[in-house]
């Protein structure tokens, strides 16, 4: 059956849409949309290479961090993100989620591979942090994150590639702040060049 | 299960027709879709991302002031076989001052009374929500059971060659047969206030053709 409308494949329209994006990175340059919110001369470049999306790359001491200059339709404790995600170096802390400002982890929800770390890891923040460490370990692979942050039911949790993360949930400290979409990668641990691709990203308000 | 949006949305066989959706989500306005906001009356129409959960995009005007954003006359929907979706409100402190009209349109200008468009109309001196249509030969308004108010709405405007038809918050409100447009149209938001500033904030608008 053919959907009438782009809106009623995920809403009746009985039902009054939220907030909802969603973006392919594709094309000659990055859609004005995103804005970039970094350090150090940074680039975000539409990548020439299959299923290529767009790469951040942040140099030396700086980082790379894109946003939507704080302009934040989304609920960052009542809502989903969902992101692909590449970390490209040795050295690198990189995340993907939603931040009420783009250059502080103070109230946010989003995935973190740092390579001073083990595994993959979700923060969460409402002025006060929760870090939750998963089971899965970090990786250079193309990955899907989804977070569905439920503060109606406490509850953050952490999907990655369509699987909940084995110790993947966050039940503290989620925030009641205003939201958008941010991308960021810098180096962990010694200065350097990093680079992080996306191709996805969606968030919608529930 | 499909993985195709394409497939979604058309049935095997067809070639999809012309269809376009904005998320009204980011850091601006996508000026490569959207041309320049249009100063209908005054000078004061603005038009700019809100920094708010289910903010979208705001279409504003000052006092007395009328303004239309649209795509710069290029006119890609059918008025014989077309539609669209959108989550809208008017936003205003008085809301017999604040009207907000979106839907398709031939004109990026004021032309409404004797204009080429189907659309969605919410507030001033009409104290109910009301399917527009318009033509050279004059307009309709007809009306829904719903009072005007400043809540989002989803508003579906189907068209073609006989009758226009207005669906709001999923029920069937609206449908009429008179001044049915005659000319090729473009999506618009266009907000228009009288004694005191007001807004149409938009969240998505679909339009395609059928």
């Amino acid at each position: 059956m053919a959907f009438p409308s782009v809106y009623e494949m995920t809403n009746p329209l009985t039902t009054v849409r939220k907030q909802h994006f969603w973006e392919y990175f594709s094309g000659a340059t990055l859609n004005s949309r995103w804005t970039d919110h970094g350090s150090g001369a940074p680039t975000y470049v539409m990548n020439d290479e299959v299923n290529g999306g767009v790469r951040l790359t942040s140099s030396g001491s700086g980082y790379a961090t894109m946003g939507f200059n704080n302009k934040r339709p989304f609920d960052v404790g009542q809502c989903t993100f969902i992101g692909t995600f590449r970390r490209n170096s040795d050295d690198q802390y990189a995340t993907a989620g939603l931040r009420n400002n783009p250059v502080s982890s103070s109230n946010g929800s989003y995935m973190l591979m740092d390579t001073g770390a083990s595994n993959i890891q979700l923060l969460n923040n409402n002025g006060s942090p929760t870090t939750t460490v998963t089971t899965t370990p970090i990786h250079k692979n193309w990955t899907t994150v989804k977070i569905e942050n439920d503060r109606a039911n406490t509850s953050i949790k952490l999907s990655l590639d369509g699987v909940l993360a084995s110790n993947g949930t966050s039940t503290t400290n989620i925030s009641s702040a205003v939201g958008q979409p941010v991308f960021a990668t810098l180096y962990s641990s010694s200065a350097g060049t990093t680079t992080l691709d996306t191709n996805y990203c969606e968030v919608y308000n529930t | 299960m499909t993985k195709s949006i394409y497939d979604q949305l058309n049935a095997s066989g067809t070639v999809a027709k012309q269809r376009v959706v904005e998320t009204f989500s980011g850091d601006a306005v996508d000026t490569d879709r959207w041309g320049s906001i249009v100063q209908i009356t005054g000078s004061s129409g603005a038009v700019a991302m809100n920094d708010s959960v289910d903010g979208g995009v705001k279409v504003s005007t000052g006092a007395n002031d009328e303004a239309i954003l649209a795509f710069d006359d290029i006119r890609q929907f059918n008025h014989l076989a077309c539609g669209f979706v959108a989550v809208t409100r008017t936003t205003t402190s008085n809301i017999a001052q604040g009207q907000n009209r979106t839907g398709i349109k031939y004109d990026n200008d004021g032309t409404f009374n004797a204009g080429d468009l189907i659309s969605m109309e919410c507030g001033y001196s009409n104290s109910s929500i009301s399917l527009f249509t318009g033509s050279a030969s004059g307009f309709e308004r007809t009306t829904s059971s719903l009072t005007r108010d400043t809540s989002y709405h989803s508003y579906k405007g189907l068209i073609n060659n006989s009758s226009a038809t207005l669906t709001i918050d999923g029920v069937l409100e609206c449908t009429t047969s008179t001044h049915l447009p005659t000319k090729k149209m473009q999506p618009f938001i266009y907000n228009a206030s009288g004694s005191v500033a007001s807004s149409a904030e938009t969240t998505y608008l679909e339009v395609f053709n059928t």
